[in-house]
């Protein structure tokens, strides 16, 4: 996968004083791992998970206070977790305004300023709502948020959701909970190609490999749920998915040869093998 | 009075706050919001919100997800 945008230059590095930072609405964040908290089989999972992550950014949804079983308590935990910023999601919602709403209200529970706009009307493939979602967009960045809207794999709407304001877009690699990759490979190039935002792939993502993928593509973050929380160990994956997006990042960095078609040869072909009699 | 909480009909005696029901429901205080009749209530107006009749309330609280 070639783009022609290229990695940062050295001297673009020196002058971020050699930092690496993911700037999210001018927060900088040293981590390019972001982390959701669904599927994890307990609380103490999860930190486990954050903790070998290395994450900075949480991913969190939101639901009624189950009356049944108030010591069900996910905000406490988290709270515990040292250096990691809460992203609520908007997931539930099926239109801007519910959105809209949604955030407001995960604002008022946690005072992070990060949404992750995510509207998705159709439970069967979860896709999300390009339209809805562009609104709601609008209407958030209005009001402050900074707002990271998990989308369609289109470069057209990257675009446009980058003029309104947007701190990144948020293409799916494939199907959420799928682990399909990134099947939308070819796409996600076109977005980094042109973004003036981070890209972030979010979705789908199964295995570390396809996480340094998106890395070497120029992606800036991933974000990774369900591979990590239903692994067998999902701490250990959560280490092993933190190596990759390392390792891809430097990749990206380093700058990858170009792809050819046609062979170009490591060693000398010079034939002094040749036989003389022949 | 008869209230509408998280879409389940509750009766409560006598009078009382929005914080005083989300005590007795033993809510983990801080970590809850609150829509009522519609409105997202801020949380440091929850002390001084009087309940009232056939208040529909909705408590919400972050759970798992990606």
């Amino acid at each position: 996968m070639t783009t022609s945008r290229s990695s940062p230059s050295r001297a673009e590095d020196d002058r971020a004083g050699g930092r690496d930072d993911l700037v999210l609405g001018g927060h900088a964040f040293s981590s390019r791992i972001i982390l959701g908290t669904g599927k994890f089989a307990s609380n103490e999972t999860m930190l486990a998970a954050i903790r070998e992550s290395g994450t900075q950014l949480v991913t969190v949804a939101l639901r009624r206070f189950n009356v049944r079983q108030p010591a069900d308590d996910l905000l406490g935990p988290l709270l515990t977790a040292e250096g990691v910023t809460l992203m609520p999601n908007t997931s539930g919602a099926r239109t801007a305004a519910e959105a809209v709403r949604a955030a407001e209200l995960a604002r008022e529970l946690c005072g992070s300023p990060f949404v992750k706009v995510e509207i998705h009307p159709n439970p069967h493939h979860l896709m999300p709502d390009p339209i809805e979602t562009f609104e709601a967009c609008r209407e958030l960045v209005k009001r402050g948020f900074v707002v990271m809207p998990y989308m369609p794999a289109d470069p057209v709407l990257a675009k446009r959701l980058e003029e309104i304001g947007c701190a990144s877009v948020m293409p799916l690699g494939s199907a959420i909970g799928t682990g399909q990759g990134i099947a939308t490979a070819g796409m996600v190039s076109l977005i980094v190609r042109d973004s003036s935002i981070p890209v972030i792939v979010d979705a789908g993502l199964r295995s570390p490999s396809e996480a340094a993928a998106a890395m070497e593509m120029g992606c800036e973050a991933v974000l990774v749920n369900s591979a990590i929380a239903t692994a067998r160990d999902p701490a250990a994956m959560a280490a092993a998915f933190a190596l990759a997006v390392r390792a891809g990042r430097a990749a990206w960095r380093a700058g990858l040869m170009p792809r050819g078609d046609t062979a170009s040869p490591t060693s000398p072909l010079t034939s002094f093998l040749a036989d003389p009699g022949s | 009075m008869k209230l509408m909480v998280n879409g389940e009909q509750r009766t409560r005696e006598g009078q009382g706050t929005l914080a005083d029901l989300l005590r007795e429901l033993r809510a983990p205080e801080g970590h809850v919001a609150v829509i009522l009749n519609g409105t997202v209530l801020r949380r440091d107006r929850f002390v001084e919100t009087q309940l009232n009749e056939h208040d529909n309330i909705e408590i919400i609280a972050f759970a798992g997800g990606g």
